[in-house]
């Protein structure tokens, strides 16, 4: 921002003079201010570029993450023979396996009854002739009371609900007939547990809502062996595969669980690592060399050139020992090429060996993670430091800038009224004088010998 | 005591007051220095007006006029170079504002405008 030239205007003839000093002034002034905004524009571009190389980073840091998982899991991939009666996902499997599920006698469900008759009134009318009622939730029951003011349905939901023992009531309003008002009670879970609501328990105990939604298991064999399961999702019978039943089974049919190694899964994680990595190149670039950006020399760009050559050159000790092996070729640019004709090729035990050579996300190659973990970290990484750096410079700068602001403020205030005083009177007093100087010129002149006036 | 004499006096005594004028807190003292400039300029303008056309005196009286004006004169022009110091002097803190202003990478602008005029 250019500075604005200051304008004295003064009435007194030495107001030229004023303004050629001022002029001068802030002609000096303003070379720091231009100074002081480059370095804040710098500060604001350095957060900028930091905080694109910091996405960079860390997406290379996920890819290499994402492998490692990859790798640890072996690509296995879950698959049902029927998904429309079993759905399957690898949950953590580590090693193939093939399940079979069979006999699915029952899809599990929650209860879920309704009043046998309906009410006039929600509010009004008395659902229970004793005032004592009791909820029945599978082998549990709870006694309730009913007082004359919630001798009614609303009343009767507001203390089932507030029991909280897994079941829910609602009033049903169905707007037709004389009794429109019914009571809905369902299970909160799914699982073969009854819902009753006995009016009188210790009298005529006479269910008040249907049996005719109860609760049920799902029922079914795994590899031959029964199961019943309260949830159709089941995920603590085989490890590392969770699946779900959808639907009973024909007395013969089998639905096949098979968790095998999909290398299209390796595949695709390498192809996103090399984008990432190439991606993470270009933007380090813009910071090096000759047209380099404003973290030239920067400590992060440095750690983050580092990183990459690591990645780059990591070595295993196995039958697959380096990117190359896998078609990950490194170019004289600094990227990487994956060639998928070369991994295409690779047996199956050089896919395994592919796995061991990744390792987890925590060790081999995929374990190179945790350098870019350190440096994107949103607490405690590099990036966070620095910019946090970049802050508190930024406030010190403001903080000064606020101090000297007021302080020239002060100062600017107190000279212009100096000035104008002076100025105001030193043009009174310059036109006085120049009154007297005439009047001495003419009493000069004047002719005497005539008596004083 | 003759119209000369007392148009004189009140001369003298105006530019007395120049001497008053407080140049270390001209702005403080701006209302009180107006006064006495006030003051001054009709006296001056009372002189003038006496001295003005088809006025005449003896030898003796022209002489002592003219040292009491010379007199006043420097008086007034003494009070000038005061306040033309004053005004170097807040031009001076100016400059050094400047000096700070740069040594400290201050952004802010000065006022554009000094209107001294109001």
């Amino acid at each position: 921002v250019p500075f604005t030239p200051l304008v004295f205007t003064g009435i007194s003839s030495f107001s030229s003079d004023f303004q050629t000093v001022l002029n001068r002034a802030v002609s000096i002034a303003s070379l720091p201010l231009k100074t002081l905004q480059n370095n804040e524009a710098d500060i604001l571009t350095k957060k900028t570029v930091l905080g694109s190389l910091n996405t960079a980073v860390d997406a290379l840091g996920t890819s290499i993450a994402a492998l490692g998982t990859v790798a640890k899991n072996k690509a296995l991939v879950a698959t049902s023979s029927n998904s429309v009666l079993v759905s399957v996902v690898n949950s953590g499997a580590t090693s193939a396996a093939t399940y079979t599920i069979s006999d699915i006698t029952s899809v599990a469900k929650a209860a879920s009854e309704t009043s046998k008759i309906g009410y006039a009134d929600a509010n009004a009318t008395p659902v229970s002739a004793s005032g004592q009622v009791k909820l029945w939730v599978g082998a549990k029951s709870y006694g309730i009371t009913l007082t004359a003011g919630t001798n009614n349905l609303a009343g009767l939901r507001n203390a089932i609900n507030s029991l909280g023992v897994g079941a829910t009531a609602t009033v049903l309003t169905t707007g037709t007939g004389l009794t429109p008002n019914y009571l809905s009670l369902s299970a909160n879970s799914s699982g073969a547990a009854a819902l009753q609501l006995f009016e009188d328990p210790d009298g005529a105990n006479t269910n008040l809502v249907t049996s005719a939604n109860q609760g049920a298991n799902a029922i079914f064999k795994l590899n031959g062996v029964s199961v019943s399961k309260t949830s159709n999702l089941v995920n603590d019978v085989v490890s590392g595969a969770t699946f779900t039943i959808l639907g009973t089974t024909d007395p013969a049919a089998t639905v096949s669980l098979t968790l095998a190694t999909d290398r299209t899964q390796l595949q695709s994680a390498i192809q996103n690592f090399a984008s990432k990595y190439n991606a993470l190149v270009d933007s380090v670039g813009g910071q090096v060399g000759p047209a380099a950006g404003l973290l030239s020399g920067d400590l992060i760009v440095r750690e983050v050139q580092n990183d990459l050559r690591q990645v780059a050159s990591y070595q295993g000790s196995g039958d697959i020992k380096s990117l190359s092996d896998l078609g990950v070729q490194l170019g004289k640019d600094g990227k990487i090429t994956f060639d998928t004709t070369v991994f295409t090729a690779l047996s199956a035990s050089q896919v395994n060996s592919a796995f061991d050579f990744f390792g987890s996300p925590g060790t081999g190659f995929g374990g190179l993670a945790d350098k870019f973990s350190q440096i994107t970290d949103p607490v405690t990484g590099l990036v966070k430091l620095q910019q946090d750096n970049y802050d508190q410079a930024d406030k010190r700068i403001q903080s000064n800038i606020t101090d000297l602001n007021d302080r020239i403020g002060q100062l600017q205030t107190r000279v212009a009224a100096q000035l104008q005083a002076a100025d105001a009177l030193q043009a009174q007093l310059t036109s006085q004088q120049s009154v007297l100087t005439a009047t001495l010129q003419s009493l000069n002149f004047t002719s005497f010998g005539k008596a004083a006036v | 005591m003759s119209h000369l004499d007392r148009a004189l006096e009140e001369l003298e005594i105006a530019t007395a007051a120049l001497a008053g004028i407080p140049m270390d807190g001209l702005v403080d003292g701006f209302v009180e220095a107006r006064a006495a400039l006030e003051r001054r300029s009709l006296a001056i303008a009372g002189l003038a007006e006496l001295t003005g056309g088809g006025f005449t005196c003896s030898p003796e009286e022209r002489e002592d006029a003219l040292r009491r004006l010379r007199l006043s004169d420097e008086a007034g022009s003494e009070a000038q170079q005061g306040l033309a110091a004053v005004t170097r002097t807040a031009l001076a803190e100016w400059r050094q504002w400047s000096q700070i202003y740069r040594a400290l990478g201050a952004s802010r602008e000065p006022d554009p405008v000094l209107d001294c005029r109001a």
